[in-house]
Parts: structure tokens; sequence; C-alpha cells
């Protein structure tokens, strides 16, 4: 069975590979992978040597040939846990609000 | 070369840490002459007479008067709009001053064309509060890979770093000063970005005097400007820093923290500046003043159901009451009913009919979870409609189809 992975609003998908046409992004460090709209502690994963960030229409793919880690700068309200080698695609959570009656991304 | 630290080394690590901490929330008031004398000498180092000092009470009030000064005729006043670059190279020795000559430049070219309110961000702010920290830095980093041996560096850095550098700026910058910023940028200012933190700029200047103060490193006569940026951190709040002035805010006159060190109050604001201003937050997450101020029988769930925040909601019910908010709705499913799935029992996973909060739903599933990091919180999450069992409500809120997926981890 595939994995995954919860941090915070983030859900870390494993697949089977990058889909054909997904462009491959430079990054150094870490990638972004669930923003923070309100208060700039966002969710990241880092980047290594061996790790490729991909994105399509969107949506984030990584690639990680050893074990990475998935971390917010502020450990506080999430604390870091590790992300076994795979491909990842990058989700976030969606919630139902009662008084829009509309879904939307859920938003720290 | 330095292979192994001394006890007295090892123990520093966590002493000059707390020692730090208490100067990034220090609620004493400013020490002027320690403040005018320290920005004198970082004057005197750029070749520039020494500025006159404008003293605000707080952060929001330094903004206020900047922007009135971003009039024609205060502006031609405190000279804001000249041009430096001539005569900044004096009085500095050559490695630095290379650095910010080309630093400098950029900023001058980038200025070309700016009208007069954006020059205002620009000019000697940057030149001091910004360059000269960047570039002592990197110089301070060369000496530290100098002397420290490779093997002893990686192992040492990262433990001095995490519980320095990381530590105070986890409880001070990401805490403090980054919700003061924001606070004041929701007002309708044009925002002057600061770059001489002083009291917030602690963490780094930590970070790097522990190598001087326990004696890591040989003398280096940066370490003197280090020495300045700390004694500014221990004698005053932000400042803004231009050609013949700078403006020096006071510290907050009151603070106040949790057992964790986060910044915290119940009933009041959190962290207050002595013309009132001030920010409200609960558990390290800032909130609206109401949330913050009113007890908690008083409370009310209108709050809650408007709020877009994960954050602030679960604080709300965390102040709330858990079990409170529980008995508000009627349960539809829970973990109790599944065993296949470590981290729903962690989780503590309940579908919760919350719909007796709203008066035009007959019903409104909401997913209840227990925070895996901190774990006395808890979040309460709206899910579709349609989603009848705790099975559907996950694989909604993770917009999972048919797809099955082993949880490994929640944090």
């Amino acid at each position: 069975m595939r994995r995954k992975i919860n941090h915070g609003e983030v859900v870390l998908k494993e697949v089977n590979g990058i889909p054909k046409g997904a462009k491959k992004l430079l990054l150094k460090n870490f990638v972004v992978v669930g923003e923070s709209e309100t208060k700039g502690n966002n969710h990241r994963v880092a980047v290594m040597d061996d790790t490729e960030v991909y994105e399509e229409n969107g949506t984030l793919y990584i690639k990680n040939e050893t074990a990475s880690k998935v971390f917010c700068p502020n450990p506080s309200r999430h604390s870091e846990e590790t992300l076994p080698a795979s491909t990842w695609k990058v989700n976030i959570a969606q919630e139902f609000d009662y008084v829009m009656m509309e879904k939307r991304n859920v938003a720290d | 070369m330095i292979t192994k630290l001394t006890k007295k080394q090892e123990d520093g690590i966590i002493e000059w840490r707390e020692h730090c901490l208490k100067i990034g929330r220090d609620t004493s008031p400013i020490n002027k002459e320690l403040t005018e004398t320290s920005w004198n000498k970082f004057y005197k180092m750029l070749g520039k007479k020494e500025p006159t000092f404008w003293y605000c009470q707080s952060p929001l009030q330094a903004q206020v008067v900047i922007n009135l000064l971003q009039q024609r005729f205060f502006k031609d006043i405190f000279n804001l709009r000249n041009n430096i670059g001539n005569n900044i190279s004096n009085n500095i020795n050559d490695n630095i001053r290379n650095n910010i000559w080309n630093n400098i430049s950029n900023n001058i070219r980038n200025n070309i064309g700016n009208n007069i309110s954006n020059n205002i961000n620009d000019n000697i702010r940057n030149n001091i509060g910004n360059n000269i920290s960047n570039n002592i830095r990197d110089n301070i980093n060369d000496n530290i890979s100098n002397n420290i041996s490779n093997d002893i560096r990686s192992k040492i850095r990262s433990k001095i770093r995490s519980n320095i550098w990381d530590n105070i700026r986890n409880n001070i910058s990401d805490n403090i000063s980054d919700n003061i910023r924001n606070n004041i940028k929701e007002t309708k200012f044009n925002y002057i970005e600061t770059y001489s933190w002083c009291q917030h700029d602690i963490n780094w200047v930590a970070y790097y005097k522990y190598y001087e103060k326990y004696g890591l490193l040989p003398y280096d006569r940066n370490f003197e400007i280090f020495n300045i940026w700390y004694d500014l951190a221990c004698s005053c709040g932000w400042c803004y820093t231009f050609e013949n002035i700078v403006f020096v805010c006071e510290k907050p006159c009151e603070l106040h923290i949790n057992d964790e060190g986060m910044l915290h109050k119940d009933g009041g604001m959190v962290l207050k500046y002595s013309d009132g201003y001030g920010i409200y937050m609960l558990n390290g997450v800032k909130v609206p003043e109401y949330l913050a101020v009113t007890p908690e029988a008083n409370l009310e769930l209108d709050f809650f159901k408007k709020e877009k925040n994960v954050d602030v909601k679960a604080e709300f019910i965390r102040k709330y009451g858990i079990s409170r908010m529980k008995d508000m709705g009627k349960k539809v499913d829970s973990y109790k009913n599944y065993s296949h799935d470590e981290w729903w029992v962690k989780s503590e996973y309940e579908l919760i009919d919350m719909s007796t909060l709203f008066t035009s739903v007959k019903y409104a599933p909401h997913l209840l979870m227990r925070n895996q990091t901190i774990k006395e919180l808890y979040h309460l999450e709206g899910v579709g409609p349609e989603c009848k069992t705790l099975d559907q409500a996950i694989k909604w809120r993770e917009n999972t189809k048919n797809e099955s997926y082993k949880t490994i981890s929640i944090k």
C-alpha cells in the first residue's frame, strides 16, 4: 500500500512517478510545500543533492533518493518528521465552511 | 585549532542562550546613553556626522512619525535624499569597505528614478543596518572556518547554532518581532522596513558573540563591531537609521510568555508598549483582541464559525474547552470503531455533526483531530456534507478518492 504523511494541512502522498510534462524546479536548501497565509511559519521539505522537485498545474512533486525531512521554520506547532526516499505528491487539506457554504484549502 | 569543546564552553551554550533570551525579552527602559554612543560609533565608521536621535514609544509610533516626515519640507531638513555613496568608503578596513561599497552602489542604482517616498526606504538605513551586519557576519564565518577543524566544526556548530541562534530566533524573532511587524503592516501606513532590530537582533548577535566570549576564536577586530550590535541589543528597541537622524523605539513595557517560552496572555495584550500599542497572542498564535480578552465563559461560537485560520480556531477550542465544544455537537463516528490505523487512535479522530451552530443546515459534519505535536490542542474542521463516516471525512479532507494510503506519520 502506498504511504502518506500529514504535516499540518500538508498531505504528502506517495505516487508511482512524476507526471510527464511536469516542470523541474531548481531549488536549494528547501521547497515550501505549504504556505502560511497568516503567520509565515510555512511547511517545507529539505532539498538535498538527490532531491528533485517538479511542478505541474500548481501541484508539487518531490522525488528523493534518500530520506529527507518535512519541517516548519518554527517547530512549536508541527515538529519535524522524516520523509522516506520515494516520490511524493503534495496536497493541501481542504475544509468546508458552513457559513459560506463552500470548500476551501485549510489555512494557517 | 580547536577540536573539542571544554566543559565551560559546553555549559556556556545554554548559559549564554538563556542570558540572551532575557535580553530579547527585556522590558526595561531605553539606555539612551549606550544607544547613542553605539550609533555614533557606526556613523563614525561610515564617515558620517553624528546623527540626532528621535525617541518613539513604539514601532507603530515610529512608523507614524517617519510617514509624516516623508513630506518634502521635513525630507530636506533631514537630508533624506542625500546620496552618500562617495563618502561611505572612508574609515572602514578594506575588507569591509569593498563589500559595503558594492552594496551601496547597488542601492544607489536601485534608487535612481524612484520617487521621494521610495527613497526613504533606502539610503543610510539599508547601508548601516543591513550591510554592516551581513558583511561582518560573513567575515566572522570565515574566521570560524579557519580556526576550528572541519570535524569539530560541523558537530559543535550545529549544536551551538541550534541552541543559540535557532532557539533564540524561534523565541524572539519569530515569536515577537515578526508578529509586531505583521501587525503594523495591517495599518494603512506606507510601511517603513526596519533593518536595525537591535533588541530583536539578539539571535544572530548571540551566536557570533558566543565564539568570542567563550574563547573559540582568536581576537578579530570585527568582534568590536559585534560588540556595538550587542550593546544596541541590550539598550533599545527597533531603530530606523537615516542620514542625520536615528529613530529609536522603546522596548516593550510588558511581555508575557507561557511555560514553553511562547508569547501568551489570556486576558490582555501579550506585548505592550508605553503608548498603548501592542498585540494579542495565545500560546504563540496571534489572535484577535476578542479571543484574548473575552473570558472563556463569555466566548461566542459565532467567532469560531467565522474564523478562517486553523491555528486561531484551535486556540478558540483550547480556551472554550474541548468537552464543551464536543457537547455542542452530535457524534457521528469515532476512531474507536476502527482498528486498522494507529494514527487514527493517536489523533482521536471523531466525526461530529455541529449543525446546532448553524441556522441554515441540518447536517454539518466536522472532523475532530488531536494535534500530534501539542497534545492538549484539538482541531475541528468542517468536511463536506456528504461525509457520513470517518473514512469518508478523512478522504474528503485529503482529497483522496479511490486510493488507499497507509499513514506513516502525522505532525
